[in-house]
């Protein structure tokens, strides 16, 4: 069983450094349709992975986190046209309001019970855009903001080749999955793990739940505010149709795939779901059919997404849980 | 003065026999079931395609059409709870399975209501035209026959509930879910029979709306937001309450139509959802935080 | 006839129930003693089909119920009454006693059997019309076995009735116990801490630690002191 589990461990680590490797070099040999792509995948496979953070590990039920994205790209996008600064301070800023406004959603929040934060954070996600147009002035209300200046580097603009924001992104998508995973292996993962399986009995234990739910919802909505200011950035338009329901399917998709509370799977599946909907862009209105249809079927039939198949594939469980109707009475011998 | 003030009551008695229709159904499910069912809009708005499918394109006699359309969507809902929702039920995390599952099903109903009916928004005709002039107060024929179809409704809802066995059963599992095991009541079924009952009022709404409203997609997604803060306002699963509610914010939308303008129905609403949720989450008759 | 032939339930990866296996006969009144945690509720949930037992088997009048589901359990004769009472606080005590003849076979005999259960307690046809939550500890003790005369079961299994009763009531729900037992002809299988009185009305006796059977006697040929000894040991 341990050699099993050391088998796997070594499995998962070569696969792991392999791909890693392969995205590295990936712009010596892709063109620019691809590695446009691959830079949209890695801004939503951050954005899902610290969506799974919140609602597969820490069980929030948040549906505010692409409000955070906005929110993010928005502030970075009014402060670079507005003022001179330097774009690089709007990545911070984004991270930092969209920080803040996870602080102020997420202490009412964490009063209430599990389905209300899911009320509440739909509210916050459609109040976004009244505020949009309220501000209209700064923010362009319903058309946007456009010419939104890119970054630079030791006098190399950003504009001057997609491999700029290849490698950004790169760096973000390693940096922030890297955190989100020492995240889940910590102390704080743990204690979410324990109030997860049993909430009173952690508690009383001094596990501090409302504390720890808004430090992971801050963080989270950090991370995502940052990615929306690279987002905006890199495509160089900031619209109010950044919080359409699209997106939001697409991106909650992205994590229902994946398996909720699960790690590898959603950034496999942010992968997926990005090239689906790239391929899937004349279908019109198969999309979403297609996509609610594989939602329910994920959450009904392999509700580990894609990280239970991993997991089988490397050989560290037995068998997959296809079983729609798995007895919770029966000792599980794979937790 | 009089004049607009009893117009307003009147347009607000309709509007709120209206808006408990439309959300009855969704605080049963989730009283009896506690299923938070993000598909609740286009079942309402499926009761209006398939009413204008059958009476605009087939030209079925609009009785017909409309006891064909809630039957439809009684079964509907019965299977829908069958095939998704009672697996996800034997599982742990059924709280957020079951709105994902049920977010699923909405963005699918939506996709298939355009593939399948067009995205052209439609219309269709009123039940009755014709208004009923009285003095300087009118009232559309077409607002009596809904008000009285929603009364009736409502009406024969509260019977059920409280005096039939299968209502009253419902009412235990809400109360208490092992309880209602140990005597012996099949929860399966019934929770499926709730769906479908809740699919059903959702497709009476939907026929009701349909004549004074539109027919499309964001209409499946306007139409649940605001049967969720009818249902948040008055306390979720509670049946007194959402009727209270719909009384409430029905009369309240018409006055502030009245008064200050369609222009700030929206906001009102969106005014409510925030108050609600961060004074008083449990709403009127609601039991918890 | 219940014949139980080794089961274990689990509660997750805790496993409650050891290879638990007896035989009640037709008309019995069966207790099970132990100290609390031991097993006794978890035996009486496995029974009534509230819990599923991960292995062994459960044999009602010939059929095997282990694999059913609660309703058609109850639909088949055997009645739990909860330590919790699980009342519906919102109905009404009439309501709630409807709602114990929810079953098939129960529906026919409601009003007889609700006015059976009128005169065995006859503080709840005075509460009648009354909603459960208004009621008291004792009164709601008697509604949850009222509720469960309702269901024209064979098999009653109670789950510690005397539990938080005063003494004079504590008294008097052993009185009737034993009374619906001796008149209706009812199976009843009790799961109790107050050892004594349950030795009094009872035939058989058994007792549960950790999850297993240490004990199983005919009351008459037990005293105190044995039971005693394999509760503390």
């Amino acid at each position: 069983m341990e050699r099993d589990k050391r088998n796997a461990n070594f499995r998962v680590q070569s696969l792991l450094i392999l791909c890693l490797a392969g995205l590295a070099i990936f712009p010596a040999i892709a063109d620019d349709y691809y590695l446009h792509l691959i830079i949209i995948c890695f801004i939503w496979a951050v954005v899902a992975s610290a969506w799974n953070l919140i609602m597969g590990y820490a069980g929030i039920f948040s549906f505010a986190q692409l409000a955070f994205f906005a929110i993010g790209a928005y502030s970075s996008a009014i402060l670079e046209c507005y003022s001179g600064l330097s774009p690089w301070l709007g990545l911070l800023a984004g991270g930092i309001m969209a920080g803040i406004a996870g602080f102020i959603i997420g202490i009412p929040c964490f009063r209430l019970r599990g389905l209300y934060i899911v009320l509440v954070t739909m509210a916050f996600h459609q109040v976004i855009p009244v505020f949009i147009k309220i501000g209209s002035k700064w923010t362009g209300g319903d058309v946007g903001m456009f010419a939104i200046p890119h970054y630079s580097i030791f006098g190399y603009n950003f504009g001057g080749g997609k491999i700029y924001y290849y490698y950004l992104t790169f760096a973000l998508f390693l940096g922030f999955n890297a955190a989100i995973y020492k995240i889940i292996r910590s102390k704080i993962g743990l204690a979410f793990v324990a109030l997860r399986d049993s909430d009173t009995f952690a508690e009383s234990l001094g596990v501090n739940r409302e504390k720890y739910n808004l430090i992971v919802f801050v963080i989270s909505a950090a991370i995502t505010g940052v990615m929306g200011a690279v987002y905006v950035h890199y495509l160089q338009v900031a619209t109010p149709r950044l919080l359409e329901i699209e997106i939001f399917v697409g991106t909650i998709m992205m994590v229902v795939i994946g398996g909720l509370g699960k790690f590898p799977g959603v950034i496999i599946a942010s992968f997926l779901v990005t090239f689906l909907n790239e391929f899937l862009r004349t279908a019109g209105a198969i999309r979403p059919i297609l996509f609610g249809g594989i939602i329910m079927a994920v959450i009904l039939l392999v509700p580990g997404g894609l990280s239970s198949l991993i997991e089988y594939i490397v050989g560290y469980r037995k068998k997959v849980t296809f079983s729609a109707f798995t007895k919770a009475q029966l000792p599980s011998n794979d937790t | 003065m009089l004049n607009s003030l009893v117009n307003a009551l009147i347009s607000g008695i309709i509007l709120a026999g209206l808006y408990a229709v439309m959300s009855m159904g969704l605080t049963l499910i989730y009283g009896v079931g506690r299923i938070f069912n993000f598909a609740h809009g286009f079942f309402i708005l499926w009761g209006g395609y398939l009413v204008w499918f059958c009476s605009v394109k087939y030209e079925m006699h609009y009785g017909l059409a409309a006891l064909l359309v809630i039957s439809c969507a009684f079964l509907s809902g019965y299977l829908i709870d069958r095939v998704l929702l009672y697996p996800l039920r034997r599982r742990e995390n059924f709280a957020i399975n079951s709105v994902l599952a049920t977010l699923g099903l909405a963005i699918l109903m939506e996709g298939s209501g355009d593939v399948i009916f067009g995205t052209r928004i439609k219309t269709i005709d009123k039940i009755v035209d014709g208004t009923l002039i009285w003095g300087q107060f009118g009232i559309t024929y077409h607002d009596i026959v809904s008000l009285g179809i929603t009364i009736a409704v409502l009406l024969a809802l509260e019977a059920f509930l409280r005096r039939s066995v299968l209502g009253t059963a419902m009412r235990a599992i809400s109360q208490d879910t092992d309880g209602a095991k140990i005597v012996g009541i099949n929860v399966d079924a019934l929770y499926s029979f709730t769906f479908g009952l809740s699919a059903s009022l959702a497709a009476v709404s939907g026929i009701l709306i349909a004549p004074r409203y539109f027919i499309a997609s964001f209409v499946g997604w306007e139409t649940l937001f605001k049967a969720i803060i009818i249902v948040i306002f008055g306390g979720l699963g509670s049946v007194r309450g959402t009727f209270i509610s719909a009384l409430i914010l029905g009369m309240l939308e018409a006055f502030v139509s009245m008064y200050l303008g369609m222009f700030w129905v929206q906001p009102m609403w969106f005014i409510l959802l925030i108050v609600v949720l961060f004074v008083r989450p449990m709403g009127l008759y609601g039991e918890w935080a | 006839m219940l014949k139980v032939n080794n089961i274990n339930t689990f509660y997750g990866q805790f496993q409650a129930l050891h290879n638990v296996s007896f035989k009640i006969k037709d008309g019995e009144l069966a207790v099970f003693l132990g100290s609390n945690g031991h097993g006794k509720s978890t035996l009486l949930k496995t029974i009534c089909g509230l819990l599923s037992p991960f292995s062994g088997q459960i044999e009602f009048n010939g059929h095997l119920i282990n694999k059913l589901k609660i309703h058609n359990i109850v639909k088949l004769g055997i009645v739990y009454v909860p330590e919790e009472g699980h009342l519906f606080p919102e109905l009404t005590v009439k309501e709630n006693l409807l709602m114990g003849a929810y079953n098939r076979r129960a529906r026919k005999d409601r009003y007889r059997n609700e006015q059976l259960v009128y005169s065995i307690f006859t503080r709840l046809e005075e509460r009648k019309h009354q909603l459960a939550s208004t009621l008291s500890g004792g009164e709601r003790q008697m509604l949850a076995m009222g509720r469960g005369l309702m269901a024209s079961a064979t098999l009653m299994a109670i789950d510690e009735p005397s539990m938080g009763l005063a003494p004079i009531l504590k008294k008097s729900v052993f009185k009737k116990i034993k009374q619906i037992n001796d008149e209706e002809g009812l199976t009843i299988i009790l799961v109790e801490q107050e050892v004594e009185a349950s030795l009094d009305i009872s035939d058989k006796a058994f007792v549960l630690r950790e999850g297993k059977i240490v004990l199983s006697e005919d009351s008459s040929k037990i005293c105190i002191e044995t039971i005693q000894k394999h509760y503390l040991v």
